[in-house]
C-alpha cells in the first residue's frame, strides 16, 4: 500500500512535469518572431566591450523565450493577490487577471502590493494571460517583472537574454528605464579567482576588480561553474569605489549568471533590502 | 661462606619473577597442556575467539579485509606519529614542512609517502570491507548493529583522509578541500554554520589549517579507536558468519585461532607491508605547488573519494545532489540489514547462483544507466530550461530524482516478477546503485575536464 502511494506521487511528478515541459515549449515555440525595435537588439554576446558614449551597431535578431502577446497597458485598482498575480480592475469596469510569474521572485523585490491600491501594469496580452512586465504605483515605486522583451527576469542561463542589451545598444549604459544606478558599464576580463561570494577578475588593461557575488548558495542556484583563468563579461555599476556586478557572462560557454534586477538590487537578498531599495526607487522615480 | 653461596640463587629468581611478571608462561611449552595454557593467555584471544570455524578462516571468504584495515590503521598511526615531529600546521611553514620530509630527513619522504597511500588505500579496503559483508549476508540477525558501527567507521575513515587531505597545503589540498566543504554548504540551515565552525570562518584559512590537524591527529583517530574496538569485540562475539555452499551444509569442524588464523595474518600483514614499502619508496604522494587561494586550478576537483558527489551537484539542484540522495543512500544502507528476513543465505556469496547473475547484470545496467544519464544530461537533458517556471530545486531536483525513483522500483518489481527473492532483489537494487555511485567517480575522476566539461581521455 505504502509502495503503491510512494508510486503514484512519483507518476505523478514525472508526467506531469513532462506535461507542463511540453506544453510549455509547444507554447513558447508558437510565438518566436523577429523584432525589429531597437530597443530590443541584443549585442554580439563577448566581445562587445562598450566604451561609454559609442554607440553600438543595431541588427534585429530573434525574440528571446518569454515574448510573446500583444502590447499591453492599463491603469486600474487591485482587487485581489494571490501568489501568481493579481485581479485588477480596469478604468473601463473590467475585471482581468495579471500574471507575475514565481512568488519566490517578485515577493521579494521590495515593493509592498496591496489590496485597493492604484496602479499602473504593462506588460503583453496572449490573448489568454496578462503578463505583467512592469507595475508602477501612484507613489513612483516600480516592481520590474520582465523585461520589455518579455524576458522573465527571475529565469537565468543561456535563454535569458535579459540585461544583454544593459549598456550596450546605446552607448549610454542605461540598461533600463528605471534603473537606479547612475551608470552601468560593461567590463571583460578574465577570472582570478572566485571564492565563496567574492570575485575577483583582471580587466584587459591589468586592473584587478573585486566584487560580491552573493550566497554561495544563490550562485549554485545558477547552475554556471566559473574558475579562475575563465574569460568573462561583466556588466555592473559604482557605488562609490566598490563595483556592483549585475550579471556575469562566461565568454566560452555563453552561460550567464543574473546578480541584480535592472534597480541594482541584489537578487539574493532578502526583503529587507529589498524594501530600502523600493523606497530608493520611489524617491527618484 | 653461606651469603656467597645464596647470593645467585636470590638474583636468579629476581630475574625470573620480573620475566615471569611479563610472561606467564613458558615460551617452549614442553607438553599439549602447556601448549594450551600458553594459547589461551594469550593477547591475540582478546581480539579473536580461542577457536574458528575452519571454513571462515578461508582466504576467498573474507579475503582479510577486516585484518588489513587493521594493519593500515596502525601503519598510519605509527607513520603519523613520526609525521607530527616533522609538521607545523600553519599555513607558512606546512608545505615547508612537505620540502623538508622530502629533501632533509632521512627517508622522510618514504614515511610520507606510507602514510598518504595507507590512508587513501583504507578507504578503499574500507569500501570493499562493506561490500564483502553485505554480498555475504554478514549482516543478519545479530550482527545488525554491528554493520552500523562499520558504516560508522567508514565515514570516520573518510573523515581521516579528508582532514589530512588539507595538512601538505598545497594547491591540490586546497582547493580539494574548498571544493569538499561546499558541499557541507548546501545542508538547509545548519550547512552555513557547519561549514564555518569547520573552517574556523568563511573559507580554507590557517584556522581550517589548526581545525582539521586537531580533527586529523586527535579527534577523529579516537574516535576510530573506540569504535573499532566496540566493532572488532562484537565480531569476536557474534562471530562472522561461515561460509557455505549453495544448498551445501554448514562446516562445523573448528580449528584453534593460534597458530591456523594467527599464521595466515601474520604472513598475510608482512605481504602487504612488503607491497605498501615497495610501492611507497617508488611512487611518490602527490604535492603540487604552495597553495595559492587567489588561484583556483581548472578544473579545482574534491578529493577523489568526494568526486561522485561533485559529479552529482553536475546534474542535480544542490541540496539533492549534495544532501538528499546521499542522505537518502545512507539511510538506506543502515537500516537494509533490519529488513532482511533471509537468515537461511547467510554466508553463501550473493544468496544463490540466481543473485550472483542478477548482481552481475546490476553491476553492468548501473553503469551503462549512468553513462547514459550523464551523457542525456550534457547533451539533451535540460529540465530547468524545459521547466522555467518552477524552482529549480523541483525542475532540477525533486523531478529527476522521481524518475529516478521510479525506474529504481520498476527495476525491483521486474525482479521480484521474474522470481526472485525479496533479498535477491534488494541485493541487485543496491548493486545498481552502487555502480551508479562508482561510475559517477570514474567520470568527475577521468572525464571532466576544464570547466568540469565532460572530456573523453584518449579524444
Amino acid at each position: 500500500m505504502f509502495l503503491k502511494i510512494i508510486t503514484g506521487v512519483l507518476l505523478t511528478t514525472v508526467i506531469g512535469a513532462g506535461g507542463a515541459a511540453i506544453a510549455y515549449q509547444s507554447s513558447t515555440q508558437e510565438t518566436p518572431q523577429t523584432i525589429s525595435n531597437q530597443d530590443f537588439v541584443l549585442p554580439e554576446p563577448a566581445n562587445d566591450v562598450v566604451s561609454p558614449g559609442v554607440p553600438q551597431p543595431v541588427e534585429p535578431v530573434t525574440a528571446a523565450e518569454g515574448f510573446s502577446g500583444e502590447p499591453w497597458q492599463e491603469t486600474g485598482t487591485i482587487s485581489e493577490i494571490d501568489d501568481f498575480g493579481f485581479h485588477f480592475s480596469i478604468q473601463n469596469g473590467e475585471q482581468v487577471y495579471v500574471e507575475f510569474g514565481p512568488p519566490d521572485y517578485w515577493q521579494n523585490q521590495g515593493v509592498n502590493l496591496q489590496v485597493g491600491q492604484t496602479v499602473t501594469v504593462k506588460g503583453t496580452n496572449d490573448g489568454d494571460t496578462i503578463h505583467a512586465a512592469q507595475v508602477i504605483l501612484a507613489d513612483g515605486q516600480t516592481l520590474q517583472l520582465r523585461t520589455e522583451a518579455g524576458q522573465p527576469l527571475w529565469s537565468g542561463g543561456e535563454q535569458n537574454q535579459q540585461g544583454k542589451n544593459a549598456g550596450l545598444n546605446n552607448g549610454e549604459h542605461s540598461p533600463e528605464p528605471q534603473a537606479q544606478v547612475d551608470e552601468w558599464v560593461t567590463i571583460e576580463g578574465t577570472v582570478e579567482s572566485f571564492l565563496r561570494g567574492s570575485m575577483t577578475m583582471r580587466t584587459l588593461e591589468g586592473e584587478l576588480i573585486n566584487f560580491k557575488t552573493g550566497q554561495p548558495r544563490f550562485f549554485a542556484d545558477q547552475n554556471v561553474t566559473f574558475q579562475a583563468g575563465d574569460q568573462i563579461v561583466v556588466t555592473g555599476f559604482y557605488e562609490g569605489d566598490q563595483f556592483m556586478a549585475g550579471d556575469i557572462t562566461q565568454v566560452a560557454t555563453g552561460l550567464r549568471v543574473m546578480l541584480r534586477d535592472p534597480n541594482g538590487r541584489a537578487l539574493w537578498s532578502g526583503p529587507g533590502n529589498g524594501k530600502g531599495n523600493g523606497r530608493r526607487n520611489g524617491n527618484n522615480t | 661462606m653461606s651469603d656467597k653461596q645464596s647470593q645467585p640463587v636470590e638474583n636468579s629468581h629476581f630475574v625470573k619473577r620480573i620475566f615471569h611478571s611479563i610472561q606467564r608462561d613458558s615460551l617452549t611449552p614442553s607438553g599439549d597442556r602447556e601448549r594450551m595454557k600458553m594459547v589461551m593467555n594469550s593477547l591475540i584471544l582478546h581480539i579473536h575467539p580461542s577457536k574458528v570455524s575452519k571454513s571462515s578462516i578461508k582466504f576467498t571468504y573474507t579475503f582479510g579485509l577486516g585484518g588489513l584495515l587493521l594493519l593500515l590503521g596502525s601503519i598510519l598511526a605509527v607513520t603519523g606519529i613520526m609525521l607530527i615531529f616533522v609538521y607545523t600546521p600553519s599555513p607558512d611553514a606546512a608545505y615547508k614542512s612537505m620540502i623538508i620530509l622530502r629533501t632533509e630527513i632521512p627517508y622522510g619522504n618514504l614515511i610520507r609517502n606510507l602514510h598518504h597511500w595507507s590512508g587513501n588505500l583504507m578507504v578503499v579496503v574500507a569500501v570493499l570491507h562493506l561490500l564483502r559483508v553485505f554480498y555475504t549476508a554478514g549482516f543478519t540477525r545479530p550482527r545488525e548493529f554491528n554493520w552500523a558501527m562499520g558504516i560508522a567507521l567508514l565515514l570516520l575513515v573518510i573523515g581521516a583522509n579528508f582532514t589530512g587531505y588539507l595538512l601538505p597545503w598545497d594547491q591540490l589540498a586546497y582547493w580539494a578541500v574548498t571544493v569538499g566543504t561546499n558541499l557541507l554548504d548546501y545542508i538547509p540551515l545548519i550547512g552555513e554554520p557547519i561549514t564555518r565552525l569547520l573552517l574556523g570562518g568563511p573559507e580554507v584559512s590557517a584556522a581550517t589549517l589548526t581545525n582539521f590537524y586537531g580533527l586529523h591527529i586527535a579527534l577523529i583517530p579516537l574516535a576510530i579507536f573506540a569504535i573499532a574496538s566496540f566493532h572488532i569485540w562484537r565480531v569476536r562475539k557474534d562471530k562472522i558468519t561461515t561460509p557455505r555452499q549453495i544448498n551445501g551444509e554448514e562446516h562445523t569442524e573448528k580449528v584453534t585461532t593460534i597458530p591456523h588464523l594467527v599464521s595466515m595474518e601474520f604472513v598475510f600483514a608482512l605481504a602487504w607491508l612488503a607491497i605498501l614499502i615497495t610501492w611507497s619508496a617508488f611512487i611518490n604522494a602527490p604535492l603540487e605547488e604552495a597553495a595559492n587561494p587567489s588561484h583556483s586550478p581548472n578544473p579545482a576537483k574534491a578529493a577523489w573519494y568526494f568526486m561522485g558527489f561533485q559529479e552529482l551537484l553536475l546534474h542535480f539542484h544542490p541540496v539533492f545532489g549534495a544532501i538528499i540522495i546521499p542522505g537518502l543512500g545512507l539511510l538506506a544502507l543502515l537500516i537494509l540489514p533490519y529488513l532482511d528476513q533471509d537468515m537461511d543465505t547467510a554466508g553463501i556469496w550473493f544468496r544463490s547462483v540466481r543473485g550472483k547473475q542478477i548482481v552481475s547484470i546490476s553491476f553492468l545496467v548501473g553503469m551503462a544507466g549512468t553513462f547514459i544519464f550523464v551523457l542525456l544530461n550534457e547533451y539533451w537533458l535540460d529540465l530547468p530550461g524545459w521547466l522555467p517556471f518552477l524552482p529549480s530545486i523541483i525542475s532540477n531536483g525533486w523531478v529527476p530524482l522521481a524518475g529516478i525513483l521510479l525506474l529504481l522500483i520498476g527495476y525491483f518489481e521486474l525482479l521480484r516478477r521474474l522470481g526472485n527473492s525479496i533479498c535477491e532483489a534488494r541485493q541487485a537494487l543496491f548493486t545498481l546503485l552502487f555502480s551508479s555511485f562508482f561510475t559517477f567517480t570514474i567520470i568527475g575522476i577521468f572525464f571532466r575536464g576544464e570547466g568540469m566539461a565532460l572530456v573523453f581521455p584518449w579524444s
